[in-house]
């Protein structure tokens, strides 16, 4: 496991296996995927996400905008320009027929009754992919133009290669990310390994939602920053800056989660020439800080729900966050559920992964005292991007695994050098071995015994 | 040779999880299983008057398990319940009677298992079955019920009772297309006492009721939901309703405080239209049918492994072969990266390329 045939060996198996989870995650059975086909839906059919419809609000009822139409496709008029009602109502019955022939309602156990069910709100209500940023469906109308889909299905099926390009795209981000954290080739491989097989982010390969490009835009910048930490003092290229602020601005483009990569990202790229130069510096933080004041009036302007409005939002924000239902909430979603997360992993699984991962962690907080073959500073910016990542996640309130994903090669590397890390030299390969063997072990339970079984057998009447 | 012996153990290992975690599909699943999360509406105790029941068509043969949620209303110390299966209907035959001491308790839901002799030809025929309190201390076990609809108001479970005999009025926005319901929670409704009787207008000062409902004689509920369903109205959606609700002398409702301390009604509303092809044939209450809801029960019947593995390859197609397949190559690259490892006398450290100088002083990207 010590050359670059090993890591392409890495990447062609990811690849098998990320089409094993587009093979079996049945149709619409990603999290929160109608809405974002009915987003693409609409700017693969020439429509922009700018221009649409303030609604107005209850204040007096006769001028309530629910009266016109449901909640859901009044966030659509909101955003979507020049969409007249009959598309927007007619969009959302086509995906609800396509989820009812694809037995949606048979697999969520929250999803209360098919009957006459006919817009989104009868579903979740108050619910609507776009008050997300565009970057993603936009990428994702070219793909369904590209395809030439016709159906919900289609469109469904032509957006899911998105996610799968972007699963291999993040294994290949760990494998660079790790090698600038250690020059041990073994570590850097176990670090892809563990990246492509955590069932969660293997189920991604395979799910229509702007967190797979969020992870993919956020990823990408912690490994931006990370070579920026390698360079000498004053190194700084124009280039470079360049392409951070490119990836900055993708990152508002996509979605919220990649706040804490930009964060990192910009910590990085402002302390190189502080080495060297203090007018650049100044220039740097004052660049980021233009950038991310535009970011967030971005996110303000598009009804983003991550986004808090004032002090006693962040207040009950933190509360929620904080509490142990959310905890559990974020470790469940992480580790594994089915169906719309309404459905578990099997009893037992989860707690002997939490002992195995907080083993790994420990292994990892170990070797960052004693940073034999591993460079520390990047370590440690490993760690605290996953702290700052889940920081945030608390800030938010609201939890899914999948918002810690833009931190996941720095996950990967830090549990891939925390195998590395128990127990003395000689024991290293077979604790490796066991590693592997356990995560594989926990893929096939995820995927044999979780998924299949609450996808295709265990069906509601 | 070393090389091919390791891809070798790599394609057996691979094999072997795979097969061993397939194990665990052999093991027999509900044919019928009514899910719905969360729960929101518990019919009340049981009564033996009125029994609850569900009627169903059975999908395999050797019927021989039905599981019903139930949870303690009151305190309930050993309590006896029976369930009795039917053939055809509420007034067929009793094929099987069953009565158990479930173990449930107020802190909430359990699953409480009947099993019974399997009726050997139970597939494509329809059933019956009522659970009945065997003792006084079964009236405290609730099963649960899914009406046939979205929800729109969603109240919970009040904290005070209201006023028996009184007209108790509100009104609401209807959030969907297709009202059909309105549920309220209650002490006890006692029909055969005296008639609820449910009025719905559109207007605040309208006469003309647009629905009215009323409760049949053997519906029956003790500290549970009470359902007034009427015919769906197609363009409720956004539209203000006025109800009144008359209740009997004997019947008081559970409410909730209003602005000013008055006690005033809670409720659910529900929405939609019932759907064609299901196995289930709707709730009983003693012989009377309730076609728009279900109990939440979970029936069984022989399920053999060839069975689910038809069902298996039904819903899959030929997709699972194929990501079979897959997985055991993709899994078998890894074993043979990380643990059928050829031996190598090479260090594990690039040195050659790399600069030997401490990461941490000078911290330049390796080459490989």
């Amino acid at each position: 496991m010590k050359t670059w045939r090993d890591r392409g060996l890495i990447l062609v198996a990811a690849l098998l296996h990320g089409l094993v989870y587009v093979l079996l995650l049945p149709a619409w059975m990603g999290e929160d995927e109608p809405w974002h086909v009915e987003y693409a839906h609409h700017l693969s059919t020439g429509h922009m996400p700018w221009g649409g419809v303030e609604m107005r609000g209850a204040e007096r009822e006769e001028e309530d905008d629910r009266r016109l139409m449901p909640l859901s496709q009044l966030q659509v008029r909101q955003r979507i320009g020049g969409l007249q009602p009959s598309e927007i109502a007619d969009t959302q019955k086509a995906i609800l027929d396509s989820m009812k022939e694809e037995d949606f309602f048979r697999r969520v156990d929250f999803a209360p009754w098919s009957g006459g069910a006919s817009n989104f709100d009868q579903v979740q209500d108050a619910f609507t992919a776009t008050h997300q940023p565009p970057l993603y469906h936009v990428l994702a109308a070219l793909v369904m133009k590209a395809t030439g889909a016709s159906t919900p299905l289609e469109e469904l099926r032509s957006m899911r290669w998105i996610g799968f390009v972007c699963y291999l795209a993040m294994i290949a981000i760990t494998l660079a990310l790790a090698r600038l954290v250690t020059k041990d080739l073994a570590l850097v491989a176990l670090a892809g390994f563990i990246c492509a097989w955590i069932p969660m982010h293997a189920r991604q390969a395979a799910v229509v939602n702007n967190d797979v490009l969020a992870k993919v835009v956020g990823g990408t910048l912690l490994l931006a920053g990370a070579y920026q930490l390698t360079r000498a003092a004053g190194k700084v290229s124009a280039a470079s800056f360049l392409t951070f602020m490119v990836l900055v601005v993708l990152a508002f483009a996509t979605k919220t989660t990649t706040l804490v990569c930009v964060f990192c990202a910009g910590i990085a790229y402002i302390a190189v020439p502080t080495r060297s130069d203090a007018g650049k510096t100044l220039a740097a933080a004052l660049a980021c800080g233009g950038l991310l004041a535009i970011g967030y009036g971005y996110w303000r302007a598009t009804h983003s729900p991550s986004i808090p409005t004032n002090w006693e939002d962040v207040r009950e924000r933190l509360a929620l966050g904080l509490s142990s239902a959310n905890m559990s909430e974020l470790w469940r979603t992480s580790v594994g559920a089915f169906n719309w997360y309404s459905r578990d992993l099997p009893g037992g699984v989860s707690s002997i992964v939490m002992f195995v991962v907080s083993c790994l962690m420990l292994g990892a907080l170990w070797r960052l005292g004693r940073p034999k073959q591993i460079n520390r500073v990047m370590l440690a910016m490993c760690l605290c991007a996953l702290l700052f990542q889940w920081a945030m996640i608390i800030l938010r309130g609201v939890s899914a695994g999948r918002y810690l994903f833009p931190v996941l090669p720095a996950l990967a590397t830090l549990l891939a050098v925390g195998a590395m890390s128990l127990g003395p030299n000689f024991t290293r390969r077979r604790v490796v071995s066991g590693v592997v063997i356990g995560l594989i072990a926990f893929d096939a339970v995820f995927l044999w015994r979780g998924l299949l079984v609450e996808q295709y057998l265990v069906w509601g009447t | 040779m070393k090389t091919l012996l390791a891809w070798t153990y790599s394609a057996i290992t691979a094999l072997l999880i795979l097969g061993i975690s397939m194990i665990g599909l052999r093991s027999p699943r509900p044919m019928i299983d009514v899910r719905t999360i969360p729960l929101i509406t518990h019919s009340g105790g049981l009564t033996p008057q009125s029994p609850p029941g569900e009627m169903f068509r059975c999908e395999q043969n050797g019927l021989q398990r039905i599981d019903i949620l139930l949870v303690a209303i009151g305190p309930s110390l050993h309590p006896r319940a029976t369930l009795r299966l039917r053939a055809n209907s509420p007034s067929g035959v009793v094929l099987r009677e069953t009565t158990i001491s479930p173990s449930v308790y107020q802190t909430g839901p359990a699953w409480v298992s009947f099993e019974f002799e399997p009726v050997t030809d139970s597939k494509d025929k329809v059933f019956h079955f009522s659970l009945e309190p065997a003792d006084e201390a079964a009236t405290q076990l609730s099963p649960w019920v899914r009406f046939h609809g979205q929800t729109g108001e969603n109240d919970a479970w009040g904290d005070r009772f209201l006023e028996p005999g009184a007209t108790h009025r509100g009104n609401f926005v209807s959030d969907h297309a297709h009202l059909r319901a309105l549920a309220f929670p209650v002490e006890s409704m006692l029909p055969s006492l005296g008639t609820a009787r449910l009025e719905l207008f559109d207007g605040p000062g309208s006469k003309d009721p647009v629905r009215v409902a009323t409760l049949p004689v053997l519906d029956e509920v003790h500290a549970g939901w009470t359902f007034f369903s009427f015919e769906q109205i197609p363009e409720s959606r956004w539209k203000r309703y006025y109800f009144e609700l008359q209740t009997p002398e004997h019947c008081r409702l559970i409410g909730t405080g209003g602005e000013n301390g008055e006690g005033i009604p809670v409720y659910k509303t529900f929405h939609g239209l019932d759907v064609t092809e299901s196995s289930l044939f709707g709730m009983t209450r003693g012989a009377l049918r309730q076609p728009d809801r279900d109990l939440v029960f979970r029936a069984w019947g022989e399920d053999p492994p060839s069975a689910v593995f038809a069902r298996l390859m039904e819903r899959t197609g030929d997709d699972l072969w194929l990501a079979a397949i897959l997985w055991c190559l993709a899994t078998a690259i890894c074993l043979r990266v990380f643990v059928f490892v050829d031996p190598d006398p090479r260090p594990e450290v690039v040195s050659r390329s790399a600069p030997t100088v401490d990461p941490e002083v000078s911290p330049a990207p390796p080459a490989d």
